[in-house]
C-alpha cells in the first residue's frame, strides 16, 4: 500500500525506526522479516537505533542499538543488516531478493546506457560468503 | 557486456558496462551465490516399489553466463521415477522422465535465476490407490550459478553377504 502511495506521489519510499529490539534470535528474525518486506517493494530502510546516546525517549536502553555493553557490535544484528544489495543501478531496478538462510542474492534491472555512473553492489564476504561466492551477470530471461 | 571493478572497500563491487548495450529496454540480472558446498556426491532413498534408488551428482562450473544445464543418466530405473526441478517457492518448474537422457537441446538449460535456492527432487510417483507420490532423494541447488549438473539415477546395489 505504501509503495502504491509512493508511486502515486512520485517520491522515494524509505522505512525508518524499525527494530528497536534486543540482541537475540527473535530480534534477528524480526529485522529479517521487516527487511524482506522492504526489499520486495524496493524500499530503502534505516534501522533504529545505531547507539543509545542517552536517548530519554525509550525505555529499552542501549541494548536496542547495534552494540553490546562491551562496545562490540551485536553479531546477529550486524548480520541482519549486512544484506547483499545493489545500492546504485545503471538503470531502473525491477526486483531484488536476498536469502537470509543462504546468502543468495538476485536482482533485475532495466539498463539505461544514458546513465554515466556504474552499477555498484554491496556484499559482506566476511559475514555471508566465508567459503567463497560466485557472481554472474546476464540478460534476464525477459530482457 | 560488463567488467567487475573492485573498489578500495572490499565489500563493494562495481560493474562497468561496456557500451554495447544500446537497447534501453534490456533487463539485466545480477546473481550472487555462496560457493557450492559439496560439488559431488550420492544420495539415496526408498521408492514406492520398495526398492532403493541412488542419485549421484556432480556440479561443473561453466562460466559466468548464468545458464544452468542438466545432464541426466538413468540406469535400471522404473518409469515411475521422475526428476523434478523445484524452485525456491517449492514449485516444480521442470520435469524429466526416464526417456530424457543427457545432452538434450535447450530443454535442459534453465536460467539460473529461476533455480536460485531450489533443489532437484527424485520423485516416486503414485502407482495405485494405496500409494502417494513421495520424494526419494534430493540435491540442493544452493550455489548453482553458471554450472552444469550431471545426475545419475540408478537402483542402489545391495551387497550380498554370503
Amino acid at each position: 500500500m505504501r509503495r502504491e502511495d509512493a508511486n502515486r506521489l512520485k517520491v522515494p519510499l524509505i522505512f525508518t525506526e524499525f527494530g528497536a529490539c534486543f540482541a537475540g534470535q527473535e530480534c534477528y528474525v524480526e529485522i529479517n522479516n521487516s527487511m524482506d518486506a522492504f526489499e520486495s517493494q524496493l524500499a530503502s530502510w534505516a534501522y533504529w537505533q545505531y547507539k543509545g546516546y542517552g536517548d530519554f525517549t525509550t525505555t529499552g536502553g542501549a541494548a536496542e542499538g547495534m552494540f553490546a555493553d562491551d562496545g562490540l557490535p551485536q553479531q546477529l544484528k550486524l548480520k541482519a543488516i549486512t544484506r547483499t544489495y545493489v545500492h546504485a543501478y545503471k538503470g531502473t531496478p525491477k526486483s531484488s531478493w536476498f536469502s537470509t538462510e543462504t546468502g543468495s542474492y538476485l536482482t533485475k534491472f532495466n539498463y539505461n546506457h544514458n546513465i554515466t555512473a556504474d552499477t555498484e553492489l554491496y556484499m559482506n564476504t566476511d559475514l555471508w560468503y566465508k567459503q567463497g561466492f560466485k557472481l554472474t551477470m546476464a540478460y534476464a530471461a525477459n530482457g | 557486456m560488463a567488467k567487475y571493478v573492485a573498489g578500495d572497500n572490499p565489500h563493494y563491487t562495481g560493474f562497468s558496462f561496456f557500451d554495447d548495450l544500446h537497447q534501453d529496454t534490456r533487463d539485466i540480472q545480477i546473481m550472487v551465490t555462496p560457493s557450492i558446498s559439496i560439488e559431488a556426491g550420492t544420495t539415496s532413498g526408498v521408492a514406492n516399489n520398495g526398492k532403493t534408488y541412488s542419485m549421484g551428482w556432480k556440479f561443473t562450473d561453466t562460466g559466468a553466463d548464468a545458464i544452468c544445464s542438466f545432464n541426466l543418466n538413468w540406469a535400471n530405473t522404473p518409469r515411475e521415477l521422475e526428476i523434478h526441478i523445484v524452485n525456491r517457492s517449492k514449485e516444480s518448474i521442470k520435469t524429466f522422465i526416464k526417456t530424457e537422457r543427457s545432452i538434450l537441446p535447450s530443454g535442459n538449460q534453465i536460467n539460473c535465476a529461476d533455480l536460485i535456492d531450489g533443489k532437484v527432487s527424485l520423485l516416486s510417483k503414485s502407482t495405485g490407490l494405496f500409494t502417494t507420490s513421495k520424494e526419494v532423494a534430493s540435491i540442493s541447488l544452493v550455489g548453482m550459478n553458471g554450472h552444469s549438473l550431471e545426475i545419475n539415477i540408478s537402483e542402489a546395489v545391495t551387497e550380498l553377504i554370503l
